[in-house]
């Protein structure tokens, strides 16, 4: 939805979709910030909960710092004299949105394609099964 | 009946010369049956010192914990994940001029591509809740209904009172559009969840494999036929566990009352050791 709101030309839409796509990545924004107790309680022993917290909670910070310093380094104008930077010469804004939509897919796949096998550290690892609540 | 009724179903991996012997024992794991005298035969090869009627074996034991290599790359994946998810959050920010002129709006406009993170998150937080837990569930409903209509009332302000000057007209619509959306949406989950809360929320559990011990809550785990053939290949007790809440008495034990189906052995693996289980919530 972000790239498309810069690929095609949708007059007054494009900002609506680009900020319904950003809605949209928001959504998982809960799930990334709270969820690093749960897996540090649930798949690391007592010993390696600091770590894997520190781990993971660290990776908000890089994001953070690479979301500010990445953009300002790949978008930029094509006449530096320009203040501000005329419509046709705003460079590489695409290619920005279009590689964040290919490694977040890239990732997304990559997470879900493998067989974690869903085992806790809580609880014994064979009290699992394939189980369906109906 | 005890407060929490655990019914335990084990398939073991026996010495090849028990093999032939088990395979006629096979038939009594083609279930129909009540919970309870199914279990039963289930349970007999393995349940031994392990459970006891009351539930209150060391099957939660605390201290006793597992952990598998791949816990690493559970973490690193999680961490590029999150740090996508954080990076897409900010990049707008450092170019906000840039994508002003891009999309034909202000800056002003530029700064909610940021701010619906932080508008997702308020309700989105006590989403979370639900399905990280069932005790909460009904808390995490109301809240999250109430943060929805309070954020919609909010955006419909600011959007109202800078749509006048700033705001194109479609974002304006966009938005109001939302705002009711997620409105009506908000109270109409509200009722449902009052109503059919319990449920649902066991199978969102079940379907983001989050594992909820909490009383009211049935525990169900998922794991894939080849996850399944893993265990049983090195020797390991495969383990169907449901526990059922009584605490509420029969009425409610009987709407959770649990019937295990084993349905077949897998084709390609011999004899016994690999079966679809099918665990179904009697209505």
């Amino acid at each position: 939805m972000r790239y498309g709101s810069i690929l095609f030309p949708l007059g007054e839409a494009n900002f609506p979709l680009l900020l319904a796509g950003q809605f949209v990545v928001a959504l998982v924004q809960p799930f990334f910030l709270n969820i690093v107790s749960k897996i540090s309680g649930e798949w690391f022993p007592e010993k390696e909960r600091e770590i894997a917290t520190v781990l993971a909670s660290l990776a908000q910070i890089i994001g953070n710092a690479a979301g500010q310093v990445v953009p300002s380094v790949v978008v930029g104008c094509s006449n530096v004299n320009a203040t501000p930077c005329p419509l046709d010469e705003i460079e590489n804004m695409d290619w920005l949105l279009l590689g964040q939509a290919v490694f977040a897919t890239f990732l997304a796949v990559r997470a879900l394609a493998r067989d974690y096998g869903a085992v806790p550290s809580r609880f014994r690892s064979a009290d699992v099964c394939l189980c369906v609540v109906v | 009946m005890s407060t929490k009724a655990a019914y335990d179903a084990d398939v073991v991996m026996y010495p090849p010369e028990e093999e032939e012997e088990r395979a006629k024992h096979d038939a009594l794991l083609y279930l129909n049956g009540t919970p309870s005298s199914s279990i039963t035969e289930l349970s007999e090869p393995n349940l031994g010192a392990d459970a006891d009627a009351d539930g209150s074996d060391d099957f939660f034991a605390e201290d006793e914990v597992k952990v598998y290599c791949n816990r690493w790359h559970i973490l690193f994946i999680y961490f590029l994940l999150s740090t996508t998810n954080a990076f897409v959050w900010i990049s707008f920010a450092p170019i906000a001029d840039f994508t002003a002129t891009l999309y034909n709006v202000t800056t002003d406009g530029v700064t909610w591509l940021s701010l619906s993170f932080l508008v997702v998150y308020t309700p989105g937080a006590f989403d979370l809740l639900l399905l990280l837990s069932c005790t909460y569930a009904a808390f995490a409903v109301h809240c999250t209904a109430v943060a929805v209509i309070l954020l919609d009332a909010f955006i419909a302000v600011v959007v109202r009172f800078s749509s006048a000057r700033r705001v194109p007209s479609s974002f304006c619509a966009c938005s109001c559009s939302v705002c009711c959306a997620t409105t009506l949406g908000a109270i109409l989950a509200s009722v449902v969840l009052i109503k059919y809360g319990l449920r649902i929320c066991v199978v969102i559990g079940s379907i983001t494999m989050v594992r909820r011990p909490a009383a009211g809550c049935m525990q169900c785990h998922v794991m894939s036929r080849r996850r399944v053939q893993s265990v049983i290949e090195r020797r390991q007790t495969l383990r169907v566990r449901v526990v059922g809440d009584d605490e509420h008495g029969d009425d409610r034990r009987t709407t959770h009352g649990v019937v295990f189906v084993i349905l077949r052995p897998a084709s390609n693996v011999p004899l016994l050791h690999v079966y679809d289980v099918l665990v179904l919530a009697r209505p």
